[in-house]
């Protein structure tokens, strides 16, 4: 890995857990960034899944199939693509979580934690990527790729 | 840069000067400079406070906000079985527009 990503994980590991109010800030805001994908994401995801099952309906249309046959062509297709929308729920609970675990911290009902902060943080990441990858493997949809450096954060980071 | 890190920056400027006002004071002979040096401390500290209690305002507004939209977005049961609905009418559409 290269030295300047290394020290981006650094910084980006030192901001996550700074001390007292800028920490509460990087990290609300770092949330608030997860919540805005979320929110733009899931209308894109459900009309993806609707234009896919349909057009699996037209194809089977066009090729003289019964409108029973298209109805399952389209119901399959739709079963196919709850993937995108298990994952986009699951990102959507980590990101919720992450929320919760500042509210939490800002109340002073916990103290900061560098290895708990950065792994709410982390598992919005990890769920994010998966929903990304699900997307990716159903065909035309592209969602940003994160940055490799992640990879960087020791996977034990994680939330308890 | 935000007014936050402006504000960050501002305060920790002032905590600085007041800690290194207060170490000047205790190792200053003259009881006068040790004084007003001690005053100044306290001064640049209270600055400090207040500016970096301005900015713990707006983060909690923030965290408050995020909070009142934590469930934005979320693919509710319901909109899953509209979505199914609108695919079935969908399909459907296309044989009766055949027809």
């Amino acid at each position: 890995m290269k030295t300047a990503q290394m020290i981006l994980v650094a910084l980006i590991a030192l901001s996550v857990a700074a001390c007292g109010n800028e920490a509460l800030h990087i990290n609300a805001s770092v949330a608030n960034a997860m919540l805005e994908v979320k929110e733009h994401s899931s209308p894109l995801v459900r009309e993806a899944r609707r234009e896919a099952a349909v057009n699996s309906a037209r194809a089977v249309h066009d090729a003289g199939g019964t409108e029973d046959e298209a109805q399952a062509a389209a119901a399959e297709t739709a079963r196919r693509w709850l993937c995108a929308i298990d994952t986009h729920r699951i990102f959507g609970d980590a990101v919720g979580t992450y929320i919760d675990a500042i509210a939490l911290a800002q109340a002073g009902g916990t103290p900061f934690n560098l290895q708990s902060m950065i792994g709410y943080a982390r598992s919005g990441v990890s769920t994010y990527r998966s929903m990304r990858n699900c997307l990716v493997s159903l065909g035309n949809f592209a969602l940003p790729e994160l940055p490799g450096f992640f990879n960087l954060l020791p996977p034990t980071w994680g939330v308890q | 840069m935000s007014d936050q890190e402006t504000r960050t920056i501002v305060a920790n400027v002032f905590a600085e000067a007041a800690a290194t006002a207060a170490q000047v004071a205790i190792i200053v002979p003259d009881p006068t400079a040790k004084a007003a040096l001690g005053i100044g401390a306290a001064i640049a500290g209270i600055i400090g406070s207040l500016i970096d209690s301005i900015g713990a305002e707006q983060t909690k507004k923030l965290v408050e906000e995020l909070q009142r939209r934590r469930n934005v977005g979320t693919i509710s049961d319901k909109m899953l079985a509209e979505d199914d609905d609108y695919i079935r009418e969908a399909v459907s559409d296309l044989y009766k527009s055949k027809d």
